[in-house]
């Protein structure tokens, strides 16, 4: 039974991840109809920036929040050139394939990039945790998946609040529902759409920094990740809000699921079978909304 | 006030506009009539900026706005309710408010704000009913009235309405008709395109009747409810 409740526990935590990056995905898909398909490869940036900070070892708090700190920075950074060099020319053409090509591209570029700096070794990371495990009544739980599961929900209810509670959030959902009216309402759009772009990455890159710990850091982490988030975003809905999390539940939990009692090999299956499904009966995803219009 | 000066505005190879020239001074009711396709909605989309005219001129007071991104013309003191009211149906009616102050709110402040949506409050009672409800759930005429109250929360020189009875049921139409009016005796200026010709006339002081692009007939509103060519032509009569 404890084997069973962490093997749960460890579903969550990654399902968490997988919805972490999936809100990324969806902030920027609801203001400009785009998303960053590198979005995994910053992911991956962002854990070797905060690596050569943090180091492999167990380190203090401060020099952890440093790590994510410069992490969320870089993210930042990326955020501008992804947009100004990739997303903007390529809409210029008119093509939706334009802009998924471009981001792809970018994101090879800062695969490479990051073995040329950094090799194609593996890494351990560091985190404010060392190897111990709590034990809470029998089952031992993993502190830095319990670290994951916070900063992850405390990341995106952060971002709700913001977004539902201050100026420039009511803005920001005015520019997701009709880009023509907000900027009728003196709203400047091309800087909202670019602020959405900073936030998704930066939470895109301190993702790299939670995930670090548990799994493994190297220059391929992002790939599989940024795949998985993504098949999360189309499950729960991409413009669903916080359906992203019932989303990225569901295939961390179908994963370890699959992982231990059918095989490690087919661990990855369900989730795409899921997306496949999702795809072909629920377009909009499981809390996706059709939007309704009065005329 | 609001001066148009040989408008002309393309999309693609098809001329939409063909020179529209138009004036509306302060504190006055404007209306452009004409039937659909005739270049109304055109005409304010390129004043609030949306689209880019090919030529000529818009001047608020002593500034030009051709070439100015939409927000900033915002922000110059012209407000646009759209045709289509365009509320956000995922906020609030109070949010829609306040973003309709978007570019006011720093400087005069939450008190400031919130006197502001009393007033439209006063003007609009079914809106304050309606205060915390999404505005997709509000019925079409509730929300053009929203859509005009969020215009007006920014205070504008100009208020550019397109087609406020689109859609409605006809008592509803009296509803907003009336409100324009009252909007009128406050001593708004207003620039109002409508397809009701007729019902534009009664409250406007002065109108212009748009076709294919042009501006074909212009008198004050009394002078065109009379005149033959626009009877025959929107209200059903034939032309003596």
């Amino acid at each position: 039974m404890s084997a069973f409740i962490q093997l749960v526990f460890s579903g969550v935590a990654l399902g968490m991840i997988y919805a972490l990056i999936a809100f990324g995905y969806n902030i920027t898909f609801s203001t400009s109809r785009t998303l960053n398909f590198s979005q995994g490869d910053f992911l991956m940036l962002g854990a070797f920036t905060a690596l050569s900070i943090i180091g492999s070892k167990q380190s203090a708090i401060p020099i952890w929040l440093l790590g994510l700190l410069a992490a969320a920075a870089l993210g930042a950074v990326l955020a501008v050139v992804l947009l100004e060099v990739a997303i903007r020319p390529a809409l210029k053409t008119g093509s939706d394939v334009s802009w998924i090509l471009a981001t792809l591209a970018l994101g090879i570029i800062a695969k490479n990039a990051a073995e040329r700096i950094w090799g194609t070794d593996e890494y351990p990371m560091g985190s404010p945790f060392g190897r111990g495990y709590w034990n809470i009544g029998g089952v031992s739980i993993d502190p830095k998946e319990v670290l994951v599961v916070a900063a992850a929900a405390g990341v995106m209810i952060a971002f709700e609040v913001f977004r539902r509670k201050s100026l420039f959030g009511k803005a920001v959902t005015a520019v997701a529902s009709d880009k023509d009216a907000a900027s009728l309402m003196g709203i400047n759009v091309p800087v909202v759409i670019m602020f959405s772009f900073i936030v998704s990455c930066a939470i895109a890159a301190m993702g790299g920094v939670l995930i670090g710990p548990i799994q493994i850091v190297s220059s391929t982490m992002g790939a599989l990740l940024g795949t998985k988030a993504y098949a999360v975003s189309v499950i729960g809905g991409l413009n669903s809000g916080l359906g992203v999390i019932a989303g990225g539940l569901i295939l961390g939990l179908s994963e370890q699921l699959t992982a231990r009692y059918i095989s490690t090999g087919y661990k990855d299956t369900p989730g795409f079978v899921l997306l496949i499904l999702i795809l072909l009966f629920r377009p909009n995803g499981l809390f996706g909304k059709a939007t309704i219009k009065k005329v | 006030m609001l001066k148009i000066k040989d408008l002309q505005v393309s999309y693609g190879p098809v001329r939409a506009l063909h020179g529209v020239s138009l004036e509306v001074p302060a504190g006055k009711l404007v209306c452009v009539i004409g039937s659909n396709g005739a270049g109304k909605t055109t005409l304010l989309r390129t004043i609030s900026g949306l689209l880019k005219p090919t030529s000529g001129s818009v001047r608020l007071g002593e500034r030009e706005l051709v070439g100015e991104k939409p927000h900033l013309i915002t922000r110059a003191g012209v407000a646009h309710c759209p045709e289509g009211r365009r509320v956000f149906p995922d906020l609030s009616v109070t949010d829609n408010l306040v973003l309709g102050a978007f570019t006011r709110l720093k400087q005069i402040g939450q008190v400031e704000m919130h006197k502001g949506m009393e007033n439209i409050f006063a003007l609009f009672p079914r809106l304050q009913e309606r205060r915390e409800q999404l505005a997709g759930t509000l019925s079409g005429g509730e929300q053009q009235m929203l859509a005009v109250g969020r215009a007006l929360m920014s205070r504008p020189e100009v208020l550019l309405l397109d087609e406020p009875s689109m859609g409605l049921a006809p008592i509803i139409i009296d509803e907003v008709f009336k409100r324009l009016a009252e909007l009128r005796a406050r001593g708004i200026t207003m620039l109002l395109v409508e397809q009701l010709a007729f019902r534009a006339l009664e409250v406007a002081d002065y109108g212009y009747v748009i076709e294919h692009g042009k501006i074909e007939i212009e008198g004050t509103a009394e002078s065109l409810r009379n005149d033959p060519r626009v009877k025959a032509a929107y209200l059903g009569q034939a032309a003596a």
